[in-house]
């Protein structure tokens, strides 16, 4: 305002002839010019709240995608811990039937010894295998994680390099039109404007959201300065001259806020579209493989029950040992059996050995 | 029914019972023989274990699951006719019934 009110003024002592109309135009252009410092100072401070916004709402973006890499790391854990103890069940059930009959029966079957070993060995390896499944899925999350990591970090990167390409682009700019030096009030205000843009850009380096806005802020004000310097230096007149290159900026400058703010929409929406493709990925990847564990689950149960039903039952009354004969479906092909003689000849010699056991009781009792 | 009537009825049931042999034929009168004696068996067990607890005043928890036990699984046996397939299970049904039986006589037995 000092420039304005000088320069223009000592023009007006000089052209006596045309004063009283400089003095006018003096006038429109200190009006004219608060007018457009305090667009200046609004554009900023729009800008600056433009740049906190995004800021946050990048924040925001990023605790979700990280809450949701929490959430997918810990459903594996999860359901490696419902694994377990479903293998863990599943091992009791193997083992208890075997005991169970081994001593009910006062004698060993000699196939038990076998079974059970088998059985034990079995469920080793489902262990070792349920192990390895554990560390697939910790590695799959870990190595989804880094990847999304060093996409984020490309991306900084590749803002951070266009930050610098803009700023480049402005200092060339600035050279070029290097008689600006001469309005010093203009470029003050210009200057502290572009440090306070630079303050805010290294504040918010790593939010690629910045580079966008820290655009939006550099074009405005140049824009806004060569209108202004234009006005002022084309015979320091012309307001309404001045006045359509002002209104032409600032429709210019919000088609520019307008495209500025569709991209940003768009790479939200885009952003997100990721964290769900991520996310949806991850699910499937879960549920397919619990369902793999419980159908391995589900064959070891069958496991158990098929172990409890290949024995053979000891009747300790009798001294004799009776096979139990089965036809089970044709996954357990290798127990199918059919009743022999020598089963049907064992039942009739353990009733045999009952009748008496009968009798003997029935005489202890008295009747 | 007494105890020597029930007696009397499994040894008429034994009489019924006969060996065989490798290629003999698998009759339904093989199968329903030992339904008639599991079924016997396990009502004889039953007034055993009454005739105990009024000697002896004394319950028996082991006893008493297996006569449970040996209820239900008499109750799933089906008789045979000819011309019926003998299953697996009419063998293994009667020899799990006889060892509930068998384990509930030695354990009665033992308090006796």
């Amino acid at each position: 305002m000092t420039f304005v009110a000088a320069f223009p003024t000592k023009l007006v002592i000089l052209t006596s002839k045309r004063g009283q109309y400089f003095s006018q135009l003096v006038t429109d252009a200190v009006k004219t010019y608060d007018s457009s410092k305090t667009v200046f100072i609004k554009r900023v401070s729009e800008s600056a709240r433009a740049v906190e916004t995004a800021k946050k709402f990048t924040l925001k973006l990023f605790s979700e995608q990280t809450f949701v890499s929490e959430i997918v790391r810990k459903v594996p854990l999860k359901m490696f811990v419902e694994t377990a103890k479903a293998y863990e069940i599943a091992k009791k059930e193997i083992i208890k039937p075997v005991i169970d009959t081994v001593y009910s029966e006062f004698a060993v079957a000699p196939t038990l010894p076998v079974k059970c070993y088998d059985s034990l060995t079995l469920s080793d390896l489902l262990y070792y295998v349920r192990g390895l499944g554990m560390r697939d899925s910790v590695f799959v999350s870990e190595r989804s994680t880094m990847f999304w990591l060093l996409n984020f970090a490309e991306q900084v990167l590749h803002y951070e390099l266009v930050g610098k390409l803009v700023t480049k682009i402005y200092e060339f700019d600035s050279a070029c039109s290097g008689w600006v030096d001469r309005t010093v009030q203009v470029y003050r205000i210009f200057t502290e404007a572009v440090v306070a843009s630079e303050q805010i850009k290294r504040m918010l380096i790593r939010n690629y959201i910045d580079l966008v806005t820290t655009y939006d802020r550099i074009i405005t004000l140049r824009v806004c300065t060569r209108i202004l310097i234009d006005s002022i230096a084309s015979e320091y007149g012309f307001s309404k001259h001045y006045l359509t290159h002002k209104r032409d900026a600032e429709l210019t400058i919000d088609i520019l806020r307008k495209e500025i703010g569709k991209l940003l929409k768009e790479k939200t929406i885009a952003s997100e579209f990721i964290i769900k493709y991520v996310t949806k990925q991850f699910t499937e990847k879960n549920v397919l493989r619990e369902l793999v564990m419980k159908y391995i689950a589900t064959n070891v149960s069958d496991l158990a029950y098929a172990t409890e039903i290949v024995v053979k039952i000891m009747y300790s009354l009798a001294k004799q040992i009776v096979r139990r004969v089965y036809f089970l479906p044709p996954e357990y092909h290798v127990w199918w059996d059919i009743i022999l003689a020598s089963d049907h000849n064992t039942k009739v010699l353990i009733c045999k050995a009952l009748l008496e056991a009968f009798k003997r009781i029935r005489d202890k009792l008295g009747g | 029914m007494s105890l020597n009537d029930l007696i009397a009825e499994l040894e008429g049931i034994i009489e019924r019972m006969v060996n065989v042999a490798d290629g003999d034929f698998v009759l339904a009168d093989h199968t329903n023989t030992f339904i008639d004696y599991t079924k016997k068996a396990v009502e004889l067990l039953q007034e055993i274990y009454e005739q105990f607890k009024q000697k002896t005043g004394k319950k028996l928890p082991n006893v008493e699951t297996w006569i449970s036990v040996a209820i239900q699984r008499v109750n799933m046996m089906e008789y045979r006719k000819f011309g019926d397939i003998v299953s697996t299970a009419d063998h293994n049904l009667v020899i799990d019934t006889l060892k509930c039986v068998e384990v509930s006589l030695i354990e009665i037995e033992n308090y006796l």
